[in-house]
């Protein structure tokens, strides 16, 4: 074999075909794995292509196949069965299309099938909204086909966007720069994890094809027993996302620990770095929880147990559930967090304020959020548990507000420049805080007896997930750009991307709580007319969102290819990864760096960080 | 792990610590299994479980831990493991076969609330007997083809302490399924 | 504290009262054009929800205060990178503030609107069952709500007729998925659970009707598959006097239709006798307990078997006496009782008081507490 262990394709050069050559593999063995499995099993058991069994099996083969096509079967398999060539990793756009070890790779490939599944899921969401735009069914078939919808826009949201953007992205990329390390501890690992990402996003995205699933995101038996084989790839769609989380958390944690420059003790860690670990944490210990919960109930489905219907306990499965998704709420903020943390004393030109207080707020919102899962059940559970979760989910608030205090407390007094990347955070700050407090009264049991599954819920969780998640998701899009592609963005159209996703955001969400209150159900075609007007309302503002966001992701993709150089440290940053090159070097930095000081001294008289 | 890498003292360090965070998530699943067996099954099991069978599991399993260390052990000292490693592996393939027979025999109804939690447990667990011996194969076979000495040899540590996680969660499974 | 730092304090302070008093303005307008508020438990959970508008309103006003004020006030071109001349990392004027605030409402919140709410919910629930409560079975099944009134000969599809100013004991049930008994002006909600039964007392406080305000409706506000959005059933709440003659008329229009169905006692009818017969402890509807927990759940199961649920409370479908558990019922075939091992849990305190409630429906079978497993194995 050459040195680019036969690749075909890669002799022609480095043509498209022939840096797309392993991602075309993967697709090829993916498919063909897909469907000799389906077909097998389907001829075997003399059922329909679109079956349970054929499409489990197809899954797990399909899912084999593409990964193992990607360029794992000679970079993680054949290693261990004897000596054997290295696997090529491409150069150039090659790089991003197969599977790759180094962090950086595995980040960007993160950032850009996060956007791609956050456009895709907004489609979702916007033909949801023109549904709702009036009180009858008028854009779907069927109300079936509305329920599909939701169930996988909320599906990819969370389990493909929110928990996977910043840490899969930003974490794989940021971590090993800012703790001063050249990888993560188990780079193939790492690679893998993306590879297991895109079959779970499949899974959910195809799922229609098949039936669909019309449980949405949080997939209650024992109505999900009743559904299309749909579900099926619901549970493993999530599964495989789980597994791709679970290496990502290992990973992070493991280089945190083991991996930190000499001198960068845990008291000097960067907050963006504090808010992985612990996210990590949660991710570590919960996805297997969920990730069982999930075999139980394709179990039910596919062999018959009775886990979680009436004959089981269909309360176990919500329980199993949010002990994971309660978490998982955090594991969506708490990466916010981190990125406030780190923009807010970049663009305030000021030392981070109450730096203790914010690492104790997310540890302390860590153990909280495994101790408050009941509050999405005060509806369904005995009366007994209703106090204790109570307490504990408002109580969780006041770690939460350490965050507030260590971002307000850096903002006062300093000299802030709004750049989009700030403006986004600030915005960020705010819309939280909008969702925090609506957060106090569903964790209020009587008035979440009245709001529990109302558009009220709907608005908050957006509130959070949008307004806290993604905003801070393109203040690090936007905070970062310089260093992973070398070059700056257009600094006027992300201004006005970011206020148009403001307005939009802010005008629709509004009002879902007064649809709220006003007794609007969620997971809903059809609504009574008398709140048609507020539904219109809602309808069009979304739209100036999504189109807002377009806005925002368009920026930064011309900006890749035409914005100026930005050198190493546009913004002034201290942290390590503006120490060195734009985009790092392969092994991030030229020299091993060494931390003499903290990196929020911004004083001159402070000490700095000297690489 | 083509060829020995020459880790330093912290990189080694590194590869033992960060593997327990796979056994922390893989306990959490143990966790999970087993809370939902005495939640919809209850106390007490029935009498149609194969006790028998059970014990001999376990002791096969508690015997492949004397060979596992004595084959580390071995490579610790600079010498050739894989023998040992290949006998820890062959006891827990004799446990898998002998729970795979337990399915074919089983008495319970699979359908009943203990039934489709033993299912699930062992079937489960003989998944992880069955990644764990994965793993001893793996580390015996490059032995034998001498990528280890004595001072790196963490994949053979990390392979030790994921079958001794699989013998654990036996033994816990044992007590939750056979004596509970 | 130097001047400049007093000066933005006292803007703060200034602009924070003025913003405050705003919101609570439009707090209080919000308040004002409020839906309907139509029973007691909707006033419980509305005062929660306007107490905690109110109390947040300041607050919240101070958080974005100091948020904006920071960033208009301390806004700087954005290319001039100088540092900032304070530099702090930590005040303990403000955290302690900040955290003692935090602490204090929280504490608040848990007690009132949290604890108190819950309780004056569970209070009247409990008085209600003293009292004379109304009871109304609930089945909910895809899609549709029906319902069985006192006395066992009515039942109505998609609609909901009760009486105002008495309290109403909805004894839930659902034949199939998970679905959730909501009446948006009513202010409470339920979910219904699979093989079990969960009681939801309300008191109605006003005569309105579906068609005079749309959120006078039974809602389903549990996905629950295809029909879930018009899973919804028109109420009308009416005086007493017309209650009483909306039941009679309809009893006595279904009457011909259910010759032999004689001594069937569904609900306790005005005279209260089902509470007795039933043997329901007083405030069992309410307290914690109601649903299933460990071993009931085993029991229960049979309630989805074939045939076991259907017809349930449908008149005709073969009732008896309800109060105790009738010859055949305990026999469904391969209904899987762990027996009285797993009685204790489900047993144990107002479970089965709840269960005891649903023993007089036929096919619902055994239920998981040594009382009723002892009639069933007598059979
Ligand atoms: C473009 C902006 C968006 C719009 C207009 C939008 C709109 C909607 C609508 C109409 C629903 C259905 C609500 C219901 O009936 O329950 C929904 C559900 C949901 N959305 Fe969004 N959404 C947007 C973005 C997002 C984002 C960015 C996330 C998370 C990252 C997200 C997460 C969810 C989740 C988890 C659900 C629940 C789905 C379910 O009920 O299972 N959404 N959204
Ligand atoms: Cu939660
Ligand atoms: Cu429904």
């Amino acid at each position: 074999m050459s040195e680019h262990s036969g690749m075909i394709g890669e002799a022609a050069g480095p043509g498209w075909l022939g840096h797309a050559a392993p991602m075309l593999r993967a697709a090829l063995w993916g498919a063909i794995g897909f469907l000799a499995a389906d077909w097998a099993v389907a001829a075997a058991l003399g059922s329909r292509l679109g079956a349970e069994w054929p499409v489990v099996t197809g899954f797990f083969a399909g899912s084999t196949g593409w990964v193992l096509g990607g360029g794992a079967l000679e970079a993680c398999v054949r290693p261990w069965f004897g000596p054997a060539p290295a696997w090529d990793e491409g150069i150039g756009a090659g790089r991003f299309l197969r599977f790759h070890s180094d962090h950086k790779i595995i980040g960007i490939q993160y950032l850009v099938s996060a956007t791609v599944t956050f456009l895709l899921a907004g489609l979702a969401a916007m033909l949801m909204r023109l549904e709702l735009m009036t009180p009858k069914l008028d854009v779907f078939a069927d109300a079936q086909q509305y329920n599909e919808a939701f169930g996988v826009h909320g599906s990819l949201m969370l389990f493909a966007v929110s928990v996977v953007a910043i840490v899969g992205g930003f974490g794989n990329y940021f971590v090993p720069v800012m703790v001063g390390a050249d990888d993560m501890t188990y780079p193939r690992l790492n690679g893998l994890s993306w590879w297991f990402l895109v079959p779970g996003v499949l899974a959910i995205l195809l799922s229609p094809l098949v039936g669909g699933f019309q449980t949405g995101w949080t997939g209650y038996a024992p109505l999900a027993a009743q559904d299309a084989v749909g579900q099926d790839l619901y549970y493993l769609g999530i599964f495989a996302l789980g597994l791709s989380s679970l290496f990502t958390a290992i990973n992070v944690i493991a280089t945190t620990l083991y991996m930190r420059a000499p001198g960068l003790s845990m008291g000097r860690l960067p907050m963006f770095v504090w808010a992985m670990l612990v996210t990590s944490v949660l991710n570590l210990i919960w996805v297997p929880v969920i990730g069982t919960g999930m075999i139980f109930a394709l179990a039910d489905r596919i062999l018959g147990t009775h886990f979680f219907d009436a004959q089981g306990l269909p309360l176990l499965w919500q329980d199993l559930f949010w002990l994971f998704g309660h978490p998982e709420v955090y594991i969506i903020m708490l990466p916010a967090w981190g990125l406030w943390l780190e923009i807010i004393p970049v663009f305030s030109r000021k030392r981070l304020f109450g730096y203790g207080w914010a690492v104790a707020g997310m540890l302390g919102v860590m153990f909280l959020s495994s101790y408050v899962w009941t509050h999405h059940m005060f509806t369904t559970v005995a009366d007994s548990r209703l106090v204790p979760f109570m307490t504990t989910t408002e109580l969780i608030s006041i770690p939460t507000g350490f965050m507030y205090i260590a971002a307000l407390g850096t903002l006062w007094k300093g000299r802030i420049r709004l750049r989009t990347p700030m403006l986004y955070v600030l915005m960020s700050v705010f819309n939280f805080l909008i969702g925090g407090f609506t957060g106090v009264f569903l964790s209020d049991v009587p008035a979440d007896f009245q709001l529990h599954n109302t558009y009220f819920v709907v608005a908050h969780f957006h509130y959070t997930i949008i307004g806290g998640m993604v905003f801070a998701w393109l203040a690090g899009l936007y905070y970062w750009f310089p260093k992973y592609t070398g070059r700056l963005y257009s600094e006027g159209w992300g201004k006005l991307a970011a206020w148009l996703v403001f307005l939009g955001f802010n005008c629709s969400f509004l009002g879902m709580f007064v649809a709220g209150f006003d007794g609007m159900n969620r997971r809903v075609a059809e609504y009574m007319p008398y709140l048609g007007g507020i539904n219109a309302w809602i309808s069009v503002w979304s739209f100036v969102l999504g189109l807002a966001f377009g806005i925002a992701i368009l920026n930064l993709l011309i900006s890749a290819a035409t914005g100026k150089r930005a050198g190493d440290n546009p913004w002034g940053g201290k942290t390590l990864e503006w120490q060195t090159s734009s985009p790092p070097p392969h092994g991030n930095f030229a020299r091993p760096p060494v931390v003499t000081g903290d990196f929020y001294s911004y004083g001159p008289e402070r000490g700095v960080t000297t690489p | 792990m083509t060829t020995v890498q020459d880790l330093s003292d912290a990189g080694r360090r590194m590869y033992r610590g960060a593997f327990f965070l796979f056994v922390l998530a893989e306990a959490m699943i143990f966790v999970t299994l087993f809370s939902t067996r005495f939640l919809l099954a209850g106390m007490g099991h029935p009498a149609e479980v194969n006790g028998s069978l059970g014990l001999a599991v376990t002791l096969l399993l508690v015997a492949s831990l004397a060979p596992l260390f004595a084959g580390i052990n071995r490579i610790r000292a600079g010498r050739r493991g894989a023998g040992m490693l290949g006998v820890a592996a062959l006891l827990g393939a004799l446990a898998l076969a002998l729970i795979v027979y337990d399915w074919a025999t089983l008495a319970i109804p699979v359908g009943s609330r203990y039934g489709e939690n033993y299912v699930m447990s062992t079937g489960y667990h003989a998944l992880h007997i069955l990644l764990g011996l994965t793993g001893l194969l793996i580390v015996a076979g490059a032995d034998s083809r001498r990528e280890f000495n004595a001072a790196n040899h963490w994949q053979v540590g990390a392979a030790a302490v994921f079958w001794s996680f699989v013998v654990l969660t036996w033994i816990a499974l044992f007590a939750v399924f056979f004596i509970f | 504290m130097d001047r400049e730092t007093r000066n933005h304090l006292i803007w703060l302070c200034l602009l924070w009262v003025v913003f405050s008093a705003i919101g609570e303005w439009l707090v209080q307008m919000a308040i004002d054009h409020w839906p309907l508020i139509a029973s007691k438990e909707g006033a419980v959970t509305g005062e929660a929800i306007f107490f905690l508008l109110r109390a947040t309103a300041p607050i919240f006003t101070l958080v974005v205060l100091i948020l904006l004020y920071s960033a208009i006030r301390f806004r700087v071109p954005q290319d001039d990178e100088r540092p900032a001349e304070a530099q702090f990392a930590t005040g303990h004027l403000f955290i302690a503030g900040w955290v003692g605030l935090s602490v204090v409402l929280n504490v608040l919140f848990i007690i009132y609107p949290g604890i108190y709410g819950l309780e004056a919910l569970w209070g009247g629930a409990q008085a209600a069952a003293a009292a004379d409560p109304l009871d109304i079975m609930v089945t909910a099944k895809q899609w549709e709500w029906d319902f069985a009134y006192p006395g066992g000969k009515v039942t109505t599809v998609n609609e909901l007729v009760v009486p105002v100013g008495r309290p109403i004991r909805f004894m839930l049930k659902t034949e199939d998925v998970m679905h959730s008994f909501w009446v948006p002006a009513w202010g409470i909600k339920k979910a219904v659970i699979p093989g079990e039964t969960r009681v939801l007392v309300v008191t109605p406080t006003k005569v309105v009707s579906t068609s005079a305000d749309p959120t006078v409706r039974v809602q389903c506000a549990q996905i629950c598959g295809v029909g879930h959005a018009l899973m919804r059933g028109d109420l009308r709440v009416v005086s007493a006097a017309d209650y009483q003659s909306w039941l009679d008329g309809k009893t006595k229009a279904a009457a011909p239709a259910m010759g032999g169905m004689k001594g069937m006692n569904m609900g306790g009818g005005s005279s209260g006798s089902m509470s007795n017969g039933m043997t329901m402890p007083s405030g069992a509807a309410t307290m914690p307990g109601v649903d299933k927990s460990g071993g009931g759940t085993n029991g229960m199961g049979g309630m989805t078997m074939p045939g076991a649920s259907d017809g349930a409370m449908k008149p005709g479908a073969g009732m008896q006496n309800g109060t105790t558990t009738q010859p055949g019922a305990g026999a469904m075939p391969g209904m899987d009782m762990p027996g009285s091992g797993m009685g204790g849990a489900g047993g144990q305190g107002t479970t089965g008081g709840t269960s005891g409630g649903m023993t007089m429906q036929p096919g619902t079978g055994t239920m998981p507490m040594p009382g009723a497993s002892d009639g069933t194995s007598g059979n």
